[in-house]
């Protein structure tokens, strides 16, 4: 090594510490959305602790629960209420499947896998950066986790898809209340628009023209699937607020529907939406 | 070699845990204390400004891995924080408990200002603070400095003293 670099060597790790930095930034950007490997990696490496930690938690608080409080009536409320999470979903499900088919045949075919195609699942992380970004399942590449499948709260309600990373366990889910997520909706009036989050909570009705009549507060918004990420029919959220501007279209503020405090209970659907809606 | 690899690796998955456990009591709590910057001060204090930068990107991309955001931007502020943290108590004595606390306090400061710079010159886009949440971070992660410093003490202690 030569003497000049020797003597700033503490100068030279910093700068390779950045410039690796920086390499890793610049590879994001032709990649868009999708995660590196080193990203997928580091994600699997550290996720399990928190996978582990978030099981550890659950645990002490069901034996909590469970030592103190009737232990047999505590069993049988848990079994209802996992047995109502898959009734409620199924009821989605089949509800969407009957308006949209007529063949018996195909409809006792497709009602016999429908069950196994909702994967129950558990918040084990929120988003570090912001809360109404992301969530981490803890359900992965070993269940049969692959991108783009859509994610449910335990009403069959909205809450996202599920993106990059993807680890054997766990794996990320964007929020529909994320200001990168795009979610094609109409309301009972079949007006079409797309739902974006606004990063706080909320989301925003975009591209209603401001001489569209048919949209009003209250109104309930559904997904269309034009987007095809989402099938149609799913319920997204309301709108509570409605403002007409000078501007070409109208600003529109969306309720979601998914409480985010009382996400611990979602459902992944393993299915692809477009074979069964 | 090994001691400080074992070092390493037991403080890192401890301020995991405790992150964890803190984003498991309130998501408030991940924001107002960040434990990856407490590991970077850490080493960055007791072992020098090369462990400070290493533990920097190494901090910085598991605080990453656990956002949707650009993967990269904590791991560069943490690097910077953490070689400067290094650095500078090498040259001042930063062992008295007043001036200790408003060092870690200022350098935690420079680390949250860097961030959301390197945020928005990266995404362009405003940044989340939760309600102003977020500018309580140095504050309180100062505060628990006091509390996690002693506990990695403490593991460094736990491991074999040869290797």
């Amino acid at each position: 090594m030569p003497s000049f670099l020797k003597k700033k060597k503490n100068l030279v790790v910093l700068f390779c510490l950045i410039f690796f930095q920086l390499i890793l930034l610049s590879i994001q950007t032709p990649l868009g959305s999708e995660s590196t490997l080193f990203e997928k990696t580091v994600f699997s490496i550290f996720s399990p602790i928190q996978n582990g930690v978030s099981s550890i938690i659950r645990g002490i608080g069901n034996l909590w629960k469970g030592y103190f409080s009737l232990r047999g009536v505590h069993k049988e409320n848990k079994d209802i209420k996992e047995e109502v999470f898959f009734l409620r979903l199924e009821n989605r499900l089949i509800r969407g499947l009957l308006d949209r088919s007529n063949k018996e045949a195909e409809l006792k075919e497709i009602l016999e896998n429908i069950r196994e195609s909702i994967v129950y699942t558990r918040v084990i992380e929120i988003d570090l950066t912001n809360k109404y970004k992301s969530v981490v399942i803890n359900r992965g590449l070993f269940d049969g986790i692959e991108k783009d499948m859509i994610v449910l709260d335990k009403l069959g309600q909205l809450v996202g898809r599920v993106i990059g990373p993807i680890g054997p366990k766990e794996a990320r889910v964007q929020l529909i209340t994320d200001s990168e997520s795009g979610t094609s909706v109409h309301n009972q009036k079949d007006i079409l628009g797309v739902v974006n989050g606004n990063d706080e909570g909320m989301c925003i009705l975009k591209y209603i023209e401001g001489t569209e009549s048919g949209v009003d507060i209250g109104d309930i918004l559904i997904t269309s699937g034009f987007d095809h990420i989402y099938p149609p029919g799913i319920p997204v959220g309301k709108i509570v607020m409605l403002e007409t501007t000078d501007e070409l279209f109208k600003s529109i503020l969306v309720q979601p529907f998914f409480k985010l405090r009382s996400l611990d209970q979602l459902a992944v659907i393993k299915i692809n939406p477009n074979e069964i809606f | 070699m090994l001691r400080h690899f074992l070092k390493i690796s037991v403080t890192t998955i401890f301020a995991i845990v405790l992150f964890s456990v803190l984003t498991k009591i309130s998501h408030e709590f991940s924001l107002v204390l960040n434990v990856f910057n407490l590991l970077v001060l850490y080493f960055a204090l007791e072992e020098g400004e090369i462990y400070g930068a290493v533990m920097g990107s190494a901090g910085g991309l598991i605080q990453d891995s656990f956002s949707i955001g650009v993967f990269g931007i904590a791991g560069i502020s943490k690097t910077i924080m953490g070689f400067l943290a290094g650095y500078i108590s090498r040259r001042i004595n930063v062992v008295p408990l007043v001036r200790r606390a408003v060092f870690i306090f200022v350098m935690l400061l420079s680390e949250v200002f860097l961030w959301m710079f390197l945020y928005s010159f990266v995404i362009s886009e405003e940044f989340y603070t939760a309600k102003g949440w977020l500018f309580l971070q140095p504050v309180c992660t100062t505060v628990l400095a006091f509390i996690v410093f002693p506990l990695f003490k403490k593991l460094a202690k736990v491991l074999p003293q040869h290797g």
